[in-house]
């Protein structure tokens, strides 16, 4: 009896120890998510003429909203060479994802949707399969009217593929612009 | 003490084969301790119906038996149960010794006898054996009232009653398993072929076990020592054609006469993709190893206890189910995408998650004479979960998710010694918890670094009134103290509102996070009542139980993306506990032809903490609906039946039926993932002629969930237009066929086999089940036809 005693007193000055100890907690390490994607760039160029637009979430899952800006309107009736960039923003200095896209470039593709005064986008890139990857394209306008442009970067889609709704993967980016074409 | 006995349940009801039936047992029941002859001692033949008192002598006579193998079952109020083997050839006189006093710690032998648990509520272990292929949430659901709820195939959580995860404990060999039950994709950490026997415990003895237990306490039964010189081994092993599946299981089980004990049981399971009547689902093998050493040392009055066990699963997840947002689950579900289907292998990619828990337990016990017994445990448990996602580049190779939980858990068991007619107990529990979420992810972590400090107390006290009426009560107490170390994204510390409410708990401000480090306090104090009334065929328990839970780790500190599910998930620093009052009525029948179970119950709810979606926020990514913990207070009603008529010649019909309706009182919606009304069927032949064989059908029907909550509406900015995301739209009810053949060969020396031969699925049957995450992106699994050799010696 005496030495179960003692061993419930040892027991309890461990359990006790323990409490104590969690007192001092040393500090968690942050964590700044590498591979997120807070920003999108694209930058369309025709002669000396420059259209850029930009989404940026830099709370990424946060409850923030990407800030969508277009810089710019697009002429009607004209041809466009295109680029579009994935960055992490959130680091100093940002983090160009666009290089890991472009390195897995089998595993990616850049979808596009339009309408409006847009006419097409066709990508001019292509991965090792020759499949499109879509970093860069050509972008061709109609007649003056308002446009949308939206972009979806997929991750291991089907490739090659009839567009995206037969694509599959995941969705790693999806962003919608609204411009002018005048 | 006689006709205390007598309102015993017994556990095991199967047919009796019989040939040349004549012969009989006279045996007589000594204490080992004193040499006294025991009254009173139940003596049952496994397998059968067959049971026995002991005489004021100690003597009792089984007669009608047969040549042949007998495994006896004798027990009593204060002692251990012993199971002996009998070679019956002639008439036998033999003696039982048995070891007045030695009582197992958690009592889960005594729970089944004396606090009469019925066999609708457990599995005893040839059942358990009959499921070593499936996994644990699966071999359970056999208990009526019990569903799973499933990610893909793998992956199972039992839902007791409409309730899962924290609602439910898991009660291993009296340690209350901590292995991040919280998430709705985190299966039990326990293999199957490793339970002896599992019972659901309710009422005045289930909050013995511990808080929280809304839903309910499984509890696994500990090894029990035998009290001989004796060694078995059982191996088991099954193959399936579905995922060309196997499983290796061995167990050795060595006693000693003076009550000591040791054992191994390893198992292997392996499965590559599974095949549903469309083809092969990519990515759904599994592999699951374990391994559990249980020994110990049982005296008059004092013992010893230890037990470890490891356990460690890698399961592949459906390589379609991986959805980048919310369009791609749009697209999923209103089917504009066709499911790929690959062809076969074992390889497990990512998607997948790995997980392993480490559990080690030391119990001793000490009977102080005319005082009580008094028990004390440690336990340790380590538990690893880590999730791969499809991730960039080498990233692939980093878990997506890495958290280690490391529970220490301290507790102590006074038994006062009281006359036969009423049992005080008290006890006590400590449990200091660390949760580790490993930063190498370079994720943001899904549940933060924590530490937690539970303190409980309880007392529980049962008296028997008269012949026909006993009663109990437990009532309990529990202090939690959590002090966790979280990063807040500070646009969501700001749009939660913290700013000001949990100012205190800042730490330090980043550019785009926040540290924090909340303390939260909780008490809690349950009480339950269970009355007891037995009259002849019929008993009656009734249980009134108020049970308060406190808030898990997910439901205070969720915040972010939750991929597999595509929906941003949000706890809440403002959670209080919930308060759930149940009542719970429960009926059996019991005759050599006819067993009856009829449990009806009302759960009110108060302050429960239900995921609600509550809108939609857009990302890079696109959009996706938030989810938020959220209190309400919630209604579950439901009965469960189950009616085994025993015919002649060997034939056994089985109907059983369960229904639970959940309602969210405060929205007035259902509440997602509660069991739609199932029935199944079941008849079985065995044969006078041939012992040994016998032949199992069973149909089962699930009904459509017909009450769901309602679907959400998205915008869609690339189309500027709503769309629904049907995902709360219930699968059509299906009817499932499965077969069973069977063959326990006559006992050749020390050896007996047994050969399994089951389908499951019959028809084939192309079906979604609504209790299946994954049910948008593939249908359930086709045909699967098992065979399984079991070998004890």
């Amino acid at each position: 009896m005496k030495k179960i005693t003692k061993n419930l007193f040892v027991l309890s000055l461990l359990v006790f120890g323990l409490q104590s100890c969690s007192e001092d907690n040393d500090r968690p390490e942050m964590i700044n998510e590498e591979e997120v994607i807070t920003s999108v760039r694209v930058t369309l160029t025709s002669g000396n003429e420059t259209v850029s637009m930009s989404s940026v979430d830099l709370d990424g899952d946060g409850p923030n909203p990407p800030v969508v800006n277009v810089q710019g309107n697009l002429g009607s009736n004209k041809t466009y060479t295109g680029s579009i960039r994935f960055l992490n923003e959130a680091e100093s200095p940002a983090e160009e994802i666009t290089e890991e896209v472009a390195e897995e470039a089998d595993e990616h593709q850049v979808f596009y949707t339009f309408s409006g005064g847009i006419s097409s986008v066709i990508a001019t890139d292509t991965d090792s399969n020759s499949n499109p990857l879509g970093l860069t394209f050509n972008l061709t306008t109609n007649d003056a009217g308002n446009a949308t442009l939206g972009f979806t970067l997929r991750h291991e889609p089907k490739k090659p593929n009839a567009g995206i709704l037969d694509a599959g993967g995941e969705t790693d980016v999806e962003v919608l612009f609204n411009v002018v074409v005048e | 003490m006689k006709y205390r006995l007598l309102f015993m349940v017994f556990l095991v009801f199967e047919s009796v084969y019989s040939q040349d039936c004549h012969l009989s047992l006279r045996g007589k029941v000594i204490d080992q301790h004193d040499k006294k002859p025991l009254e009173g001692a139940i003596i049952s033949i496994f397998g059968t119906k067959k049971q026995v008192l002991s005489n004021s002598e100690g003597v009792f006579v089984l007669q009608g038996l047969c040549e042949g193998f007998y495994e006896l079952e004798v027990s009593h109020l204060n002692c251990g149960t012993q199971f002996i083997t009998l070679q019956m050839d002639n008439n036998l006189e033999k003696t039982f010794y048995l070891e007045h006093h030695v009582e197992e710690l958690n009592e889960v032998a005594l729970v089944k006898k004396r606090e009469s648990t019925p066999s609708e509520q457990s599995l005893n272990a040839a059942v358990l054996d009959n499921s070593a292929a499936q996994n644990f949430a699966e071999a359970l659901s056999q208990i009526q009232g019990v569903s799973t709820l499933k990610t893909g195939n793998g992956i199972a959580k039992p839902l007791i009653q409409g309730m899962l995860g924290s609602r439910v404990i898991t009660h291993n060999q009296g340690v209350r398993m901590q292995d991040m039950e919280w998430g709705e994709e985190h299966a039990p950490n326990i293999a199957t072929s490793s339970i002896e026997g599992v019972s659901l415990a309710v009422g005045a003895k289930a909050l013995k076990y511990g808080s929280d237990a809304v839903g309910g306490v499984i509890v696994l039964d500990p090894r029990k020592p035998v009290f001989a010189n004796k060694q078995r081994h059982e191996f088991i092993w099954a193959g399936q054609t579905n995922g060309k599946g196997v499983l290796g299981s061995y167990k050795l089980d060595k006693d000693f006469e003076n009550g000591a004990f040791y054992g191994l049981q390893f198992a292997f399971k392996k499965s590559g993709n599974n095949l549903n009547s469309q083809g092969y689902l990519m990515n759904t093998g599994l592999e699951q190893t374990n391994l559990s050493i249980p020994l110990g040392w049982h005296k008059a009055n004092k013992g010893i206890d230890v037990y470890f066990s490891f356990f460690k699963a890698n399961n592949g997840i459906l390589r379609n189910a991986h959805i980048g947002n919310i369009q791609d689950l749009i697209n999923q579900i209103n089917g504009n995408v066709i499911s790929d289907y690959g062809t076969f292998n074992y390889e497990i990619e990512n998607p997948r998650q790995d997980v392993s828990h480490f559990l080690a337990k030391i119990s001793t016990y000490y009977h102080i004479p005319s005082f009580g017994k008094w028990t004390f445990q440690y336990d340790y448990q380590r538990n690893r979960r880590k999730e791969f996602d499809i991730r960039l580049g080498d990233r692939n190779k980093l878990p997506g998710v890495d958290l280690q939980l490391t529970t220490h858990g301290f507790q102590s068991l006074l038994k006062l010694d009281t006359t036969n007619d009423k049992l005080v107990e008290f006890g006590w529990s400590t449990d200091y918890q660390l949760h580790y979420p490993n930063p190498a992810t370079g994720v943001k972590r899904l549940i933060p670094d924590y530490n937690s400090l539970n303190m409980g107390a309880f007392v529980y006290g049962s008296k028997t009134l008269s012949n026909a009426l006993s009663l109990e009560a437990t009532i309990r107490t529990h202090n939690i103290r959590i002090n966790a170390d979280k990063y807040y994204k500070s646009s969501r510390w700001e749009a939660l509102d913290y700013t000001e409410d949990f100012s205190s708990f800042v730490v330090e401000e980043f550019d785009f996070q926040i540290l924090t480090a909340p303390k939260l306090n909780f008490q809690t104090i349950s009480a339950a009542l269970s009355l007891h009334y037995n009259k002849k065929e019929h008993k009656f328990h009734t249980n009134v139980q108020y049970i308060e839970r406190a808030p898990n780790p997910a439901e205070l500190f969720s915040e972010g993306l939750h991929h597999s599910a595509a929906r941003i998930e949000l706890g809440s620093l403002r959670m209080q506990k919930e308060k759930a009052t149940k009542l719970g009525f429960q009926y059996q029948y019991l005759t050599d032809k006819r067993s009856v179970w009829l449990a009806p119950y009302l759960n009110l709810i108060s302050d429960y903490m239900a995921l609600i979606p509550t809108g939609v926020e857009y990302t890079i990514r696109g959009a996706f609906p938030v989810w938020e913990y959220q209190q309400t207070n919630a209604r579950f009603t439901g009965v469960d039946f189950k009616w085994t008529e025993y015919f002649s010649k060997g034939i056994q019909m089985t109907n059983g039926w369960s229904v639970v309706k959940a309602l969210d009182l405060k929205r007035n919606t259902a509440f997602p993932n509660i069991p739609p009304v199932n029935t199944h069927h079941e008849l079985e032949k065995s044969f006078d002629k041939l012992p040994g064989l016998s032949f199992q059908v069973t149909g089962q029907y699930h009904f459509k969930q017909n009450e769901v909550p309602d679907n959400l509406t998205i915008y869609n900015p690339s189309t500027q237009s709503n769309q629904t995301l049907e995902i709360n739209r219930a699968p059509n009810g299906f009817f499932l066929l499965s077969s069973v053949v069977e063959y326990q060969f006559p006992k050749s020396g020390n050896s007996q086999y047994k050969l399994r031969l089951s389908a499951d699925n019959l028809t084939n049957l192309a079906y979604q089940n609504y209790l299946n995450r994954l049910r948008y992106f593939s249908n359930e699994l086709g045909r699967n036809i098992q065979l399984q050799l079991q070998i004890n010696f």
